[in-house]
């Protein structure tokens, strides 16, 4: 556990929440701001959240793979609204499918803010 | 200096304000799940409202049971995260450079570069260590926490020790090692230029107080003995003037009396420009004058010098000459030799002088007499080096080595 960096953490990190973050957009959030406020079979303000949420994920992918402070809270924030949303899915979703992603997500979320709070252990100077 | 302080005020303000907000939420999320578990059969629920009380009766009980792993988990990863991640080591490197070059003062370097370390890298507790002494401190090793030391190296020399601590509930991540290795290596060559300046120094007030001595001596020695010798010269030849056709048997005298006074100044004479530079040495050269060298102590010895000799250095001419002399001088006196060899090589940099004697050699509880440290002093001052020993056969070998470059 200790072996790998704090570096390394927030790389895979980073990569897991672009994935997702793609996956929401493409999936999501596109189709129903394509359809519009009135076509949408989501509330519109969920979706626009969802697509806010999805940008900001990108973004803090960015600094958290360049290893910037602000890119693994940013992540951390991102995922944690992520995770109530799962939950959420968990709850009130009626599909098996919706249930099983929404239960990869939540795992997923966990992950990734875990990845983001990695500690190194102390090396030993020479 | 107002960018770190900010930086740190957002660490702690990132900190104060991550850890709660997260543990909230791990709250939220373990009441949720349960929730989740215990409303699966029923799924999809309508509304919150569905949700029995006693799932949050169970929930408080699964955050209770893990909140003390969980909690110390996230403390320890905010708190690393908040306080421990540099987000750019150059900007920190680039700092400590800046730092280096901008104060180059040798007593106020090492306080300003551990301060500067604590600061920039959030450390509450660096040392350096020079010369088996603790030469700067910033802070204090926090309770539990992990010390590691980095050595102060520079030309495989360890000039000293880099001891850094990170935060309580912290450690030290490799990147920050490494930082601080490499930043390390810096601070070296800044301790070993501060060493050499202070050296210079040093040497600087060596030479004026060595010429200042040099300049009392003479003028002790002009003034105590050569000008009382001259003045009661010249008092005797006014006796003399005066006598000289009344008693001429008393002048006759007294001009003999004259000539050994004037033989006792010109020996003082003698003696004083002998102790200035050797005059053998300019009117034979170096060779000649190692070959004439004090020719009446009955030791039998070989002169090996290749001719013709290449331009010494005044100063290397003559502390050859004096450690060749205290050499064969210690070897008559002390040693009982009765050969002595001595050889002058000249290399590309630098010119060897080595004498070699037959006597008894140097005892096994021998201590340096003033003699050997005079030879020492002798070569050192020039930066040169002597090493006395034991002579292959028997006897006693003194080898000295100066460097030629350094006196172009």
């Amino acid at each position: 556990m200790a072996a790998m960096t704090r570096s390394t953490a927030l790389k895979i990190a980073a990569v897991l929440s672009v994935l997702v973050a793609l996956i929401g957009i493409s999936l999501f959030d596109l189709p129903n701001l394509v359809l519009g406020a009135d076509g949408s079979k989501d509330p519109f303000a969920i979706v626009i959240g969802s697509f806010a949420s999805d940008v900001v994920a990108l973004v803090a992918a960015y600094g958290a793979w360049r290893g910037q402070k602000w890119g693994a809270v940013l992540l951390i924030v991102v995922n944690a609204f992520w995770l109530v949303q799962a939950v959420g899915s968990l709850l009130f979703d009626s599909t098996l499918g919706e249930a099983v992603f929404a239960s990869v997500m939540l795992v997923h979320h966990v992950v990734v803010i875990s990845l983001c709070l990695w500690r190194e252990r102390v090396v030993r100077a020479a | 200096m107002r960018r770190e302080r900010l930086s740190s005020v957002l660490s702690g303000w990132l900190y104060r304000i991550l850890f709660p907000f997260l543990m909230l939420w791990y709250v939220l999320v373990v009441a949720a799940l349960v929730a989740v578990v215990v409303t699966w059969p029923d799924r999809p629920i309508g509304s919150l409202a569905e949700v029995p009380w006693w799932s949050h009766v169970i929930a408080v009980a699964v955050v209770v049971v893990t909140w003390s792993p969980v909690s110390a988990h996230v403390d320890g990863g905010v708190h690393q995260l908040a306080y421990g991640q540099r987000d750019d080591a150059y900007d920190v490197a680039g700092r400590v450079y800046r730092q280096l070059q901008s104060d180059p003062h040798p007593d106020e370097l090492l306080p300003s570069v551990t301060t500067l370390l604590a600061e920039t890298l959030a450390l509450p507790y660096v040392e350096i260590e020079a010369d088996g002494r603790v030469v700067t401190v910033h802070g204090a090793v926090p309770d539990g926490a992990a010390v590691i030391a980095i050595p102060l190296r520079h030309h495989q020399l360890t000039l000293g020790t880099l001891r850094v601590s990170a935060r309580r509930r912290d450690w030290l991540s490799a990147a920050d090692v490494h930082l601080l290795e490499d930043l390390a290596r810096h601070v070296a060559v800044a301790l070993h230029t501060a060493r050499l300046a202070t050296a210079l120094q040093s040497s600087r007030e060596q030479l004026v107080t060595a010429r200042e001595e040099e300049r009392r001596r003479i003028r002790r020695d002009l003034h105590d003995g050569l000008g009382p010798t001259l003045a009661s010269l010249g008092l005797q030849l006014r006796v003399l003037q005066r006598t000289l056709r009344s008693d001429p048997a008393a002048a006759e005298q007294l001009a003999g009396e004259l000539r050994t006074g004037v033989r006792q100044a010109t020996a003082d004479i003698r003696r004083l420009v002998y102790e200035l530079r050797p005059p053998m040495l300019d009117e034979f050269g170096l060779a000649d004058a190692l070959r004439n060298l004090n020719p009446t102590d009955g030791l039998a010895r070989t002169v090996t010098v290749p001719e013709p000799v290449p331009p010494l250095p005044a100063a290397v001419e003559v502390a050859i000459y004096r450690i060749t002399a205290e050499a064969l001088h210690n070897a008559a006196r002390h040693a009982a030799a009765t050969r002595c060899a001595v050889e002058l090589t000249f290399g590309q940099d630098a010119v060897a002088l080595t004498v070699t004697d037959d006597g008894r050699g140097l005892p096994e509880t021998y201590l340096a007499g003033v003699g050997h440290h005079s030879m020492r002093e002798r070569s050192t001052e020039l930066g040169g080096t002597i090493d006395i020993g034991p002579a292959d056969g028997g006897g006693t070998r003194v080898a000295v080595t100066f460097p030629m470059r350094s006196h172009d």
